[in-house]
């Protein structure tokens, strides 16, 4: 008995290694989080009960487990879908916590440089312009993002007039926005606040910043 | 007055000398370790992120507490008929269990005061450790309130678990019926909110409607999210909000323990 209960454990040792190191070998499995996507909001509200601020930290977790799956692990067709998932767990976390930072950083300095995420990552940002109400960095930076990515001239005046309007903001935004509200041009302009950009995000997530000011400055040769 | 002192005492000892409420209060002041590590893992907001947790930890631990010390307490005095050491007189049914409410609500009010101290800590080191860009709005005393307003809704659901027990016939249904009312008074508040939503309003007939939120009276509000998450972002809860909360959940506490007496002094025991 005793002889048989050891070739048991054994055998059960064997098998659990053995699962847990394909688990970690399957790019299948670590994707389930890009395949399923998030809950809708209302859902999650229900399922988070008094538990609301660690649903959104568990959103922001999903977020950078994407953004590593499409940057080292996906294959270039799957990308489109794995950014519109990204959108949505901000999105998801946007309505549940509207004042969490993390939000409106990754929407800026990730998501508005994807492919047709401009626009997704204004709409994030207007939902923080208006819940974070003392705050002007949000409606600027939806305002550059609209000037920069989507070149809607209207839809930029609006959130930068909206951000110089708020208090402590400092004189390179107010330099900025005018700069961009009177000329509504100027790639120079644009690779300066990208530059300040880099200096608020960690230096992961530069590349996508920094591939943008290479291509403005390609440009402008 | 001088018995139900007197078995307030007594189920204060019985109760500090449980390993598992130690175990409890030990907890508490291990949870900040919990929340300095998890957010590491983050970029900004690593104050708010520190409060979520520390505040979603601590609460599960106080509900853990309500749900295996009191309602065990009160499963093994009611299920196992072992309140018969306390009722005889001059001890009436309604000084014992006012006596094991207020014995239970003290050591709770222990826990809160752990908990007091260990988020003042966590606030601290925060303060001391990161620049203002990672703490939005985060200042001492934050710790403080988070746990007098925590208290304050568990109070209610003390009071809430204590009237399932002097109801309910064995341990097993104590704990089934407790745990059943919380996940209720966690979850309904959302729903409620959400079918208060304009598009959902659309889809959900009136009578399903006024149901839920008649339904939704019969629990406190002990979905604590908002509160946790006001003060993890650093925004100040207004002093008539406080008030309205405290009302409320002293008035829920007492309508409760009431409704306990009451039916107590009816049960056969």
């Amino acid at each position: 008995m005793q002889r048989m209960l050891w070739s048991l454990l054994l055998l059960a040792t064997i098998s659990y290694g053995a699962s847990r190191m394909l688990v970690s070998d399957s790019s299948a499995i670590l994707s389930t989080v890009v395949q399923s996507g998030p809950l809708p909001s209302v859902a999650q509200q229900i399922v988070a009960g008094p538990f609301v601020g660690m649903v959104a930290d568990y959103n922001i977790l999903a977020v950078f487990t994407i953004y590593d799956q499409i940057i080292y692990k996906l294959p270039e067709s799957e990308k489109q879908h794995a950014w519109q998932q990204l959108a949505s767990y901000l999105q998801r976390t946007s309505d549940i916590d509207p004042l969490f930072m993390d939000t409106y950083r990754l929407s800026s300095g990730l998501l508005a440089y994807s492919e047709h995420g401009a626009q997704d990552a204004i709409a994030i940002l207007a939902k923080g312009a208006e819940a974070r109400s003392w705050d002007w960095e949000l409606p600027f930076l939806a305002g550059f993002i609209a000037y920069d990515s989507l070149k809607d001239s209207e839809q930029a005046f609006y959130f930068m007039e909206m951000a110089t309007k708020r208090p402590g903001v400092p004189p390179v935004a107010i330099g900025l926005a005018s700069r961009m509200l009177t000329q509504q041009q100027g790639v120079e302009a644009s690779i300066s606040f990208l530059h300040y950009l880099l200096t608020t995000m960690p230096a992961a997530y530069h590349g996508q910043i920094q591939r943008r000011i290479r291509e403005l400055k390609e440009s402008a040769l | 007055m001088t018995t139900t002192i007197e078995i307030t005492r007594i189920t204060i000892l019985e109760i500090i000398r449980m390993r598992i409420f130690q175990f409890f209060a030990v907890a508490i002041l291990v949870t900040p370790i919990i929340a300095l590590v998890f957010s590491n893992i983050f970029i900004f907001d690593i104050g708010k992120v520190r409060i979520d947790v520390f505040a979603a930890a601590t609460r599960l631990l106080i509900t853990s507490y309500i749900l295996f010390v009191a309602v065990t307490l009160m499963g093994r005095d009611i299920g196992q008929k072992s309140c018969y050491q306390f009722l005889m007189p001059p001890v009436s049914r309604h000084a014992y269990l006012t006596g094991r409410f207020a014995g239970l609500t003290f050591c709770m009010l222990m826990l809160m005061v752990v908990t007091m101290i260990a988020g003042e800590l966590l606030i601290a080191l925060t303060l001391a450790e990161t620049t203002e860009i990672y703490r939005h709005g985060i200042t001492q005393g934050q710790g403080f309130t988070l746990a007098i307003l925590s208290f304050v809704q568990h109070i209610s659901l003390l009071a809430m678990v204590i009237m399932i027990c002097v109801w309910a016939t064995g341990l097993a249904e104590m704990l089934v019926f407790s745990i059943a009312a919380i996940f209720l008074s966690w979850t309904l508040p959302p729903i409620i909110h959400a079918l208060q939503n304009q598009e959902v309003m659309q889809h959900v007939p009136p009578l399903i409607s006024s149901l839920t939120n008649s339904i939704g009276y019969i629990f406190p509000q002990l979905n604590g999210g908002d509160i946790a998450v006001a003060l993890a972002h650093g925004v100040n809860i207004n002093s008539t909000d406080i008030l309205l909360h405290f009302t409320e959940h002293f008035s829920y506490a007492l309508m409760m323990f009431v409704l306990a007496l009451i039916i107590f002094s009816r049960r056969d025991l």
